[in-house]
């Protein structure tokens, strides 16, 4: 089960994924899941 | 995935170190998911995305991986963002990382099918270039459809050691 610090980092790399991504050239791996 | 995989020291180390990486719950997707949700519109989950640093997408995985099979489609994964970079050299290299660390992954034929085109592209002309990698393909890994896909090609470039099976 993933804990609630675990969804904030995880929600906190989404919101700065483009401009990091685009800044350092990283790539994006996107996980599409389904609670439960 | 939050589990197993994910807690994997080596599966985190790739993570944090060469990616960007974001979840989604695809049922109820927060707001700022919802474009990439659209864009992705996965069938199933977990489905996951991997998109180069201009949000193009390089690969699609779905369903469970454990950290065994994980960490290869990881490094398959950052090959083809350098191919899509024109690194080929860096791509030969995390290829190559998935076919001789990882010989049982079930990526691991399509790792010698790209480090084979990898070669080729770090040349930039000359097709005898793939033989290498693709012969090592037809070695190790006769029964598969990468070498099922390569034969068709390297069978032109020497008919006499290869059959086609197309």
């Amino acid at each position: 089960m993933q804990s609630p610090q675990q969804k904030t980092v995880w929600l906190e790399r989404l919101e700065g994924a483009l401009r990091e991504g685009s800044a350092r050239q990283l790539p994006l791996m996107a996980d599409f899941y389904a609670p439960g | 995935m939050d589990t197993v995989t994910y807690p994997d020291s080596e599966v985190r180390g790739i993570l944090e170190e060469h990616f960007v990486a974001a979840k989604c719950n695809a049922a109820e997707p927060q707001p700022e998911y919802q474009q990439l949700l659209r864009m992705a519109r996965p069938l199933w989950t977990p489905t996951f995305l991997f998109l180069d640093p201009n949000l193009a997408e390089i690969r699609r995985v779905v369903g469970y991986r454990p950290p065994s099979e994980f960490v290869p489609e990881l490094h398959m994964a950052l090959g083809l963002v350098e191919l899509t970079q024109s690194r080929p050299a860096a791509a030969l290299e995390r290829f190559r990382t998935v076919a001789d660390r990882y010989p049982q992954a079930e990526v691991a034929p399509e790792s010698l099918y790209w480090a084979g085109i990898s070669a080729f592209r770090c040349d930039g002309s000359n097709k005898q270039t793939l033989v290498p990698a693709w012969m090592e393909l037809r070695t190790r890994y006769p029964k598969s459809a990468w070498w099922a896909s390569a034969s068709c090609i390297l069978g032109t470039l020497v008919p006499a050691n290869v059959e086609c099976e197309c």
